[in-house]
């Protein structure tokens, strides 16, 4: 190795020395400044709702044979999961009927008259106007899919009125569908047909 | 005879005339003033606004415990097979003659303008929940007592499209005539009015009310019922035109 060589290996470590001599030195200022930084004492500023609520309704069938349940559980970014189940009336023999993340403002809910007189059919109330109808097994009931919208079949089958609220169970399969015609006014009353999802107009309101 | 005894007796025969003329005239209105006034309260009587039965063919007929399993009923023009009750299974768990010491501070309010039941033993309040009144006839309003209570009987009347046949119908507690509180099973639209004047209810919330509820025993009347037009926790019930005020 020939002396210039020598000097240009000395300089090349010396110039790393210094240069990971002052990567270390602008670590440790960090680290001091961090430290620096955290010394001072935390205050705790206590949340008024630190723990998002888990809401939870559930509706017993008219004979007491059977319930469903909701939970509603808030997410971080403003929208709620809902999980929906069926159980015996005792409790036992929970099974999952439907799960759907939904956003604000809209919202499901379960009515007092959510079941069928004979414990087959329930249908899940979607924000005022609208209803989500299971087959209580949460086998599917069209299409494939386990649930189908009224208020979509409605408003694709009767025109001047839109659904105002469905009221309950006529009958074993017939929902009771209140409406309001286009100036607001109080509309018809009409037959929902679940089998056939037909559609009959009522001679009286409900 | 001559001119002047004809004339005499014409005088006394005009005036006989028009004495029994006015007689009579006084007579017949008083006769026609007692007829009017018998006609008048007779009416009254006889055509005033008479409050038709619940239940316009079983009325009269069937206020009994029936239990008809396997017969089928008839709703909104549907068939429907009623849920099977066996009384055997049941007699230990519901009382008909209510239970042993009567209590009177048992009362029943229901509020026709919201549809909603209360019973209240004393101020604690036993229950709430929705039912449906008269659409088809209207529930009367009034005060009463239960005065029998059925844990099943048959239902039937109506005409034409709202006809029903009804056996098995649970947990009945008639307070006036044949109207009364009861389970229905045919439909679930409770919070709306949807009966021929009795009060539906969810069977599981008549179940409940039929065992707490006492039917009259010895000198004790039964659990007070008040239809009311509104109803005001704890016991103020609104009433217009009760039929028993």
């Amino acid at each position: 190795m020939t002396k210039r060589h020598q000097i240009e290996t000395s300089s090349f470590i010396i110039i790393a020395i210094f240069i990971s001599s002052y990567f270390v030195w602008r670590s440790n200022q960090n680290f001091q400044n961090q430290s620096r930084a955290s010394s001072p004492p935390k205050i705790i500023v206590p949340s008024l709702n630190p723990v998002l609520q888990i809401e939870t309704a559930s509706q017993i069938s008219p004979d007491g044979t059977k319930n469903l349940k909701m939970k509603k559980i808030p997410d971080s970014d403003g929208s709620f999961a809902f999980v929906f189940t069926v159980m015996d009336g005792s409790g036992a023999n929970e099974y999952a009927l439907y799960t759907a993340k939904v956003q604000n403002p809209d919202n499901l809910s379960i009515p007092f008259n959510t079941w069928s007189p004979d414990n087959k059919y329930l249908y899940i109330q979607k924000n005022d106007n609208g209803a989500l109808v299971f087959k209580a097994t949460g086998e599917p009931i069209t299409d494939g899919q386990n649930y189908f919208d009224v208020e979509e079949i409605f408003t694709d089958k009767v025109k001047n009125v839109t659904p105002k609220i469905v009221t309950g169970w006529a009958s074993l399969t017939l929902l009771i569908v209140n409406t309001v015609k286009e100036d607001k006014s109080k509309g018809p009353s009409y037959w929902f047909e679940v089998p056939s999802k037909a559609i009959f107009q009522l001679s009286s309101q409900f | 005879m001559t001119k002047k005894t004809r004339g005499k007796k014409a005088r006394k025969n005009s005036a006989i005339f028009r004495k029994k003329s006015f007689r009579h005239y006084i007579r017949a209105l008083f006769l026609a003033l007692i007829v009017t006034v018998i006609v008048f309260a007779g009416s009254k009587y006889f055509l005033k606004d008479q409050i038709p039965c619940a239940n316009s063919r079983s009325c009269k007929s069937d206020l009994s415990l029936k239990v008809e399993n396997g017969a089928i009923g008839i709703f909104a023009g549907r068939r429907i097979l009623p849920p099977e009750i066996n009384l055997a299974s049941e007699n230990t768990k519901f009382s008909v003659l209510g239970t042993n010491t009567p209590n009177p501070q048992k009362h029943i309010y229901v509020d026709l303008a919201s549809q909603i039941l209360y019973a209240y033993d004393g101020s604690n309040k036993f229950m709430q929940t929705f039912i449906s009144s008269g659409r088809w006839n209207r529930t009367p309003v009034g005060n009463f007592n239960i005065w029998t209570k059925l844990r099943s009987t048959r239902m039937s009347g109506g005409s034409g499209n709202d006809a029903y046949d009804l056996p098995n119908v649970p947990y009945v507690m008639f307070y006036y005539r044949d109207f009364g509180l009861h389970g229905a099973y045919w439909h679930n639209n409770f919070g709306y009015t949807m009966s021929h004047g009795c009060i539906n209810m969810r069977p599981i919330d008549a179940g409940a009310l039929f065992e707490w509820a006492e039917a009259p025993s010895n000198s004790q009347k039964g659990t007070a019922v008040s239809i009311c037009n509104q109803f005001i926790e704890p016991s103020t019930c609104i009433q217009e035109n009760p039929i028993n005020p």
